[in-house]
């Protein structure tokens, strides 16, 4: 078998890694922290819109990790359990947010129609050369940000899961609680919302290949 | 044909995750359903461009365990943030050396001690500042202090003479009030005259209540003989009326008398 990418290598090694950090190896689960950090960040992140906030779970999620990584029994199902951490804590992050009405997760109905305006402002200026391209790859991460922050809090977990982070079926369901045909459902319907927004904010194959 | 595939069927056909047959169905009724076949098609082209949403880079933070299980976060990158502080320091130090340079800063010791000066330095030696004008300066000054202290002494023991006065008028003042006892034969003379007092009170008291109790008993044994007397009188009522009856049967029935005697 051949690694890819370093990270690849590490995760050949993780096994040893998660036993020696249920030991209390201060070592092993600083490893931990490097070859899962990112992930959960980024996973966080597209839940979230919200790159302090991201920050503040990710952290949140492995400091829960260490605290509880000795209960862990079977180390097979590390992955999904360290995504039951994150997800629990964005959806207690969004529940607070919720409560004192603040900022909301979800994007505003303004902040979606200025969006739309400002893309098409970006159709008319056209794509002649890359620094333009690249605004237009951020604004596209903007809207696809935009729109998983629309769905319903279940769907965008799954969508991102599947999606995003390349989990099996099994382990969102592991990491939900919920059973695999419950996360097949919810993933179907999420990505037919998703369409469906994205339709509405003019984003479809076509434009995507005219705009990048 | 009545087979609708679930969702979730939809899904796993989506992913490539079902068998060669049920795969075969759910074609079989996309073929006969365009509209859930567009949808299909719809989020597979989605699916392809969100991978637009690329991962963010970002430095893990390194934590630090204390005595378990706390656990702190630490600075990130602690080597940059080394050559940040080292950098700031020596940024700091430089700065200080410029300007002490612009402005001629500059630190001199000689036989009348230390000196730091700003431009040129100048010889400030006094030639009036010796050891005798030290001497006298200290005496004139311990002098000038010593009056000063001595004052504040006198005026410290005039206020606690004042006090001390206040305290001994405050004191003879306590005594004149312990001088003034009680005359005992005064108190003798209120206690005998309230003893009498109430002597009187439990005396007429007595009295009143003897007397009501004897006028009772007067009028009890007075009802009480008339009550005797009246039962007397009915008493020798009824015998009369028993010896009126024997009178009147006697003479009522003679024969029967009569032939009792016989």
């Amino acid at each position: 078998m051949y690694a890819e990418s370093l990270l690849d290598i590490a995760m050949l090694h993780a096994d040893t890694l998660i036993t020696n950090a249920q030991k209390g190896d201060e070592k092993a689960l600083n490893q931990l922290v490097s070859l899962w950090y990112k992930r959960i960040y980024n996973y966080v992140l597209k839940y979230c819109s919200d790159e302090d906030t991201a920050t503040e779970i990710s952290q949140q999620t492995f400091i829960a990790m260490f605290r509880n990584i000795k209960k862990l029994k079977d180390i097979d199902r590390f992955k999904p359990w360290l995504y039951r951490i994150a997800t629990n804590f964005c959806y207690e992050e969004s529940r607070k947010r919720k409560r004192n009405r603040t900022v909301s997760l979800t994007v505003s109905r303004g902040d979606e129609d200025d969006s739309e305006e400002r893309l098409e402002v970006g159709e008319a200026k056209g794509n002649f050369f890359n620094p333009e391209r690249s605004f237009q790859q951020l604004e596209l991460e903007e809207i696809l940000l935009e729109s998983l922050g629309e769905l319903t809090e279940d769907q965008r977990t799954v969508v991102i899961m599947k999606e995003y982070e390349g989990l099996k079926f099994t382990e969102i369901a592991e990491a939900l609680d919920a059973s695999e045909n419950t996360v097949k459902t919810r993933l179907y319907r999420g990505l037919k919302t998703l369409k469906d927004i994205l339709e509405r904010k003019n984003i479809t194959k076509e434009t995507v290949h005219y705009e990048l | 044909m009545s087979y609708k595939p679930d969702e979730a069927t939809l899904t796993s056909y989506l992913y490539g995750e079902l068998s060669k047959e049920e795969s075969a169905k759910v074609s079989d009724y996309l073929a006969a359903n365009p509209e859930v076949k567009k949808e299909l098609e719809g989020i597979q082209s989605m699916q392809k461009f969100m991978g637009k949403l690329q991962d963010k880079e970002v430095n893990e933070p390194s934590f630090v365990f204390e005595d378990s299980p706390t656990i702190v976060l630490a600075r990130n990158n602690s080597f940059s943030y080394f050559l940040k502080s080292t950098l700031a320091i020596a940024a700091s130090i430089s700065l200080l050396i410029l300007v002490g340079y612009f402005t001629q800063f500059k630190v001199s010791s000689n036989d009348n001690g230390w000196q730091l000066s700003f431009g040129d330095t100048q010889n400030q030696s006094n030639p009036n500042f010796n050891e005798e004008s030290i001497k006298t300066w200290m005496k004139e000054t311990l002098a000038a202090n010593n009056t000063d202290l001595i004052n504040k002494i006198n005026e410290v023991e005039n206020d606690l003479d004042e006090q001390s006065e206040q305290l001994l008028a405050t004191n003879s003042g306590m005594k004149q009030l312990a001088n003034y006892r009680i005359d005992e034969n005064l108190i003798d003379r209120y206690v005998s005259q309230i003893s009498r007092e109430n002597r009187g009170i439990i005396l007429g008291l007595m009295e009143v209540a003897g007397r009501s109790q004897r006028e009772y008993m007067e009028e009890m044994m007075t009802d009480f003989a008339k009550f005797m007397d009246a039962q007397r009188q009915d008493d020798l009522d009824l015998i009369q009326n028993q010896l009126n009856v024997l009178v009147d049967n006697s003479e009522a029935n003679p024969i029967d008398d009569y032939r009792n005697s016989e």
